[in-house]
């Protein structure tokens, strides 16, 4: 009778072992409302880890991709994003943060169907190794529409650490944020943000 | 491993905040010492800093087919008769491809003229026909493979190059062969014009990447 019980339960302990190990760490969240006239009312912002090599210590180099995703504008948002663009030539976008900050993890690659897309890479802590921020702005608002899905990705790899090995596993969030810009020093600095959502990540 | 990240981090803070007093300057960021345009279309800005760095940025912005034209044709004689005056000279560019490159058409166009890259924009179509732009580290064939594959889950078929931000060596009989070949639809030197413009004022500056002017050349021209 007790076989009956133990079999099923250590399967599925080995599974469920199994499963963290070899398939990526993922956590998603959702939004249904936004603070900001001009940020996209609904969408999906997950970060899903996966291991891209193990050094000689037997730690592992992990990459993250962060996404937020199904974003939708409202006709009032397409509005507000058309008005500040005619009226202060703010244009607007969406940012990709890590904000622990501390675990040297670099954003190399960014994807979205934005319109006229310009991205930036930044390391804001240049005491820190590592680009934490990843943005996007649009430089043609004008064809932002209401039907579109769009969505916005940056790719972050965990760095080595001085004597080449990575660090072990690391906890933290990740915050996507919309936003209304002006262009100064070919970087945005932001008019105007608020959050979309925050989400978790580890590494391994 | 939470805590010792903590201290590294309160650490590596209080370091920031002493050395930003000390020296009065926040990193990246700058007094503003001239902002105007350089043609029609592309506006630029110099800062400099309390180190006495000069930054600075170009952006570019046609709104027709006659700018966009208009804005290449310019860049293009104005580096011809700076090289005719300087000689050789060591560019930062942004150069706009005329149509989707693949990989392998990239690599021969760059080792044809010595062109270091340092990052790509590379396009796509989703299964709706919109656009998708994908960015990132492209100094050589495997970061730049990884730029490709990164985009790749979202579009339909392969992706293009559609343009590089880099620096290469010039001479002006590479740089009259370079605006002759019709795989380049613009060879964006424009912060060398913009730095040689105020070389009496202001010098060594040090330029962020300028945009690339492919959705123009969809827009306008494809």
């Amino acid at each position: 009778m007790k076989k009956i019980f133990i079999i099923p339960l250590v399967v599925t302990i080995i599974l469920l072992v199994f499963c963290s190990y070899v398939f990526a760490y993922y956590y998603s969240g959702s939004w249904t409302s936004a603070s900001g006239s001009y940020a996209p009312y609904k969408g999906t912002f997950y970060t899903n880890s996966s291991i891209v090599d193990t050094d000689g210590a037997g730690q592992h180099k992990t990459e993250i991709i962060a996404r937020a995703h199904s974003m939708y504008y409202s006709s009032s948002a397409i509005t507000a994003i058309r008005n500040y663009y005619n009226n202060n030539s703010y244009y607007p976008g969406i940012d990709i943060k890590d904000l622990e900050d501390t675990y040297g993890l670099d954003a190399t690659y960014v994807s979205s169907n934005y319109p006229n897309p310009k991205y930036d890479l930044e390391n804001n802590y240049p005491y820190i190794r590592g680009r934490d921020e990843a943005e996007v702005v649009s430089l043609s608002p004008l064809s932002i529409n209401t039907t579109t899905a769009y969505y916005f990705q940056a790719k972050y790899y965990e760095l080595a650490g001085e004597f080449g090995f990575y660090p072990g596993v690391m906890t933290g969030y990740m915050e996507a944020t919309s936003h209304e810009s002006y262009n100064q020093l070919g970087e945005y600095n932001t008019a105007y943000w608020c959050q979309l959502k925050k989400v978790y990540y580890k590494t391994y | 491993m939470k805590r010792k990240n903590l201290v590294i981090k309160i650490i590596a803070i209080t370091t920031f905040l002493v050395v930003s007093l000390g020296v009065g300057v926040v990193f990246g960021r700058g007094r503003i010492v001239d902002e105007g345009k350089m043609y029609q279309v592309a506006s630029y800005q110099i800062a400099k800093n309390l180190l006495n760095h000069y930054q600075g940025s170009v952006i570019v912005t046609p709104r027709t087919k006659q700018e966009l034209n208009q804005y290449v044709n310019s860049v293009h004689s104005d580096l011809e008769k700076l090289l005719n005056k300087n000689g050789p000279l060591e560019v930062q560019v942004t150069i706009t491809f005329s149509s989707l490159l693949s990989s392998a058409e990239f690599w021969s166009l760059i080792d044809k003229y010595q062109i270091k890259p340092v990052t790509c924009y590379v396009r796509g179509y989703d299964g709706n026909g919109d656009r998708i732009t994908g960015y990132g580290d492209s100094y050589n064939k495997e970061t730049l493979d990884e730029l490709i594959n990164f985009v790749s889950e979202d579009i339909e078929g392969q992706p293009g190059i559609i343009s590089t931000y880099g620096s290469v060596v010039l001479d002006s009989n590479t740089f009259k062969e370079i605006i002759a070949d019709n795989r380049i639809f613009c060879f964006d030197g424009i912060t060398e014009l913009v730095e040689d413009d105020l070389k009496d004022t202001i010098r060594n500056i040090q330029f962020k990447e300028t945009n690339n002017l492919f959705w123009y050349v969809e827009d306008f021209i494809l």
